[in-house]
């Protein structure tokens, strides 16, 4: 099993807790988690990508308890292991394309992927050089893809990646998500409320709230 | 890619507040930089110049101006002294030895020195062309006044009456170049030196008829002129013969003759407890200027770090770890602070040879813009102290940011 979380619980402050639906995933899987919008679903991705501790419950990616992890060992382990997208593309904006990307194998202390190639499996690579800036918002969605797959990663996980795109770049970076996923053999979770993702992938949970105060 | 180069693109993307910070923090260490120069170049030039002169006398007057005046060349004198009572002093038991210095003329702005040839021995020259004078109205040039008026041996000119430029010339006797000096980096590169009679003989009245009444021929190379009672010089510098003369000779010479005594060590000591006012001034606003510029390096930070928690929360999410966060943020400071500091050091030696360029005479031309302290690397020290002050608290702020909430906060 790639991905195995179980019995997981988080409580905000002044709010009721949540229980979540137990996660499994086997490698080059897709899994769609659904939900209305406060539902906790992305605070179940980020508790999957260890930025946030659960109270209880286990998650083990990879055979690895990440909640044994400290701190230090996370980010790293993350670095290496999980690629992470975002609603927003959160490109680094001093730096160019290319350079967006190979921050991710520096940080992670890895060889990493050839930029060039990945931009180029994209479609982007015409805009290695380019400055951040000048991107629109689909081209900037897919550098943000190609940064989360320098590393060949085992596990990608996508927060609404789709949600600020139009049907032709939405439909696009679905596909571009899925591909790539196949191509280097990783797990794929993307957490979303979009009718258009649904219709692609197959299998799904659900995160509600608790009924009950 | 590595931390240094993702640093400097950001300190890049923002390059007016980069710059103004860098700039703040640059001319505080410039001015610093400046008064580090001047003050311990001043400090030696003035202590060269006075080297070996125990006591200096002159006319009745303040004791600093016949110091100014007869060691460093810049002041007026405070008058003249007659030749018995400079001769009276020569005997005097406690007294090694005298050099008279008589003043009265100028060639462009550059003061002629009548004295003897112990004076140039004194200051240790070399000469670079021809030889010391031997024959009244021969002159010997220092190196700058060479190299400024264009003088070589063989040049004649008529010297003007008077201390500083302007005033009639005495175009009847004109001075020749028999010597150039070699620079020596002290007061006598700035002079003209020949004979006292020199100076005596330039000042006589022409006669009646239109012919001069003295002897041009006869001079005195060494030790006091012989000159009737009618004669006068204006400084003598004084060697002591033993230590009991400084306690001696200034009280016997200020009572009982109509000369005035000062010592060069104390005369400049006092002078530097006055300018002493000035420089704290200066130092205290170089101050302010550094302090305000690592506030605004603060502040700057602490600003960019409110829009860059986000980018530093993609780093986390990217696998970057808290601590290299931290030394992005501190190597940010510091390249920033370092800039601004070599930068300052340049601006400082810059502002000194603009500074000395506008005033190329006096106690300044002696002062050089291009010598480099080991003082300076301090103020590279304290740059960094600067630096590290005012990227601490950002940098412990990024290290302690929260990545998931940073993320989903859209």
């Amino acid at each position: 099993m790639m991905l195995e979380a179980k019995n997981l619980k988080y409580t905000y402050k002044g709010s009721q807790n949540i229980d979540f639906p137990d996660v499994e995933l086997k490698q080059g899987e897709s899994l769609l988690i659904l939900g209305k919008s406060g539902s906790g679903k992305t605070t179940l991705l980020n508790m999957l990508s260890g930025l946030l501790k659960p109270e209880s419950g286990t998650i083990s990616i990879d055979g690895k308890d990440i909640i044994a992890f400290s701190q230090k060992e996370m980010d790293q382990f993350r670095g290496k292991n999980i690629g992470l997208i975002f609603q927003k593309p959160h490109l680094l904006g001093p730096l160019s394309v290319k350079e967006n990307l190979q921050v991710a194998p520096f940080f992670a202390k890895v060889q990493g992927e050839s930029p060039t190639g990945i931009l180029k499996e994209l479609d982007i690579e015409d805009k290695a050089n380019s400055k951040v800036r000048t991107l629109s918002e689909g081209e900037a969605q897919r550098v943000s893809i190609s940064r989360a797959l320098m590393n060949k990663p085992k596990l990608i996980l996508a927060d609404e990646p789709t949600s600020s795109l139009d049907d032709e770049n939405a439909e696009r970076v679905i596909n571009l998500l899925k591909d790539q996923a196949k191509r280097i053999g990783a797990g794929l979770i993307i957490v979303t409320h979009d009718q258009r993702i649904k219709n692609q992938v197959s299998k799904f949970i659900e995160v509600k709230k608790n009924e009950s105060v | 890619m590595n931390l240094f180069k993702i640093s400097r693109k950001y300190l890049s993307f923002k390059p007016l507040s980069t710059g103004l910070n860098i700039l703040l923090l640059s001319f505080g260490l410039a001015i610093i930089t400046m008064l580090l120069l001047v003050q311990n170049q001043f400090e030696s030039v003035v202590s060269k110049d006075a080297e070996g002169i125990d006591l200096v006398v002159g006319a009745k007057g303040s004791p600093l101006q016949i110091i100014l005046s007869g060691v460093y060349h810049v002041d007026f004198p405070t008058g003249n002294i007659p030749i018995k009572e400079a001769i009276g002093l020569q005997r005097n038991r406690l007294v090694k030895s005298v050099l008279p210095l008589a003043l009265g003329d100028n060639y462009k702005g550059y003061r002629i020195v009548g004295t003897n040839h112990d004076y140039l021995d004194f200051y240790q020259v070399e000469f670079s062309d021809g030889a010391s004078w031997t024959e009244s109205f021969q002159v010997v040039v220092g190196a700058e006044v060479a190299l400024k008026q264009g003088l070589k041996v063989g040049d004649s000119f008529a010297s003007s009456h008077g201390i500083s430029e302007g005033s009639h010339s005495h175009d009847e006797h004109l001075l020749q170049v028999v010597g150039v000096l070699k620079p020596t980096g002290k007061v006598i590169d700035r002079l003209i030196t020949t004979s006292v009679e020199t100076v005596w003989y330039s000042h006589d009245e022409p006669g009646e008829d239109g012919e001069h009444t003295h002897d041009h021929g006869q001079i005195t190379l060494n030790g006091l002129p012989e000159g009737d009672e009618s004669r006068e010089l204006t400084t003598l510098l004084l060697q002591f013969r033993n230590p009991m003369a400084a306690v001696q000779l200034p009280r016997f010479i200020n009572s009982r003759t109509s000369m005035q005594a000062a010592s060069p060590t104390f005369e400049m000591a006092r002078l530097f407890e006055l300018l002493g006012v000035g420089i704290k001034l200066l130092q205290g606003l170089a101050v302010a200027l550094i302090v305000i510029a690592g506030l605004g390096i603060f502040i700057a930070l602490y600003n960019s770090l409110k829009e860059r928690k986000y980018d530093l929360a993609v780093l986390r999410s990217i696998g970057a770890t808290r601590f290299q966060l931290l030394q992005l943020i501190l190597i940010e400071g510091i390249t920033l602070t370092w800039i601004g500091a070599i930068l300052g050091l340049v601006l400082g030696h810059v502002f000194l040879f603009f500074l000395l360029k506008t005033s190329d005479q006096g106690l300044a031309a002696s002062l050089q813009a291009w010598t480099f302290l080991p003082g300076e690397l301090w103020i590279l020290v304290y740059a960094t102290v600067v630096g590290l002050v005012a990227s601490i608290i950002p940098a412990i702020t990024a290290y302690q940011t929260s990545i998931a909430k940073q993320l989903t906060k859209s």
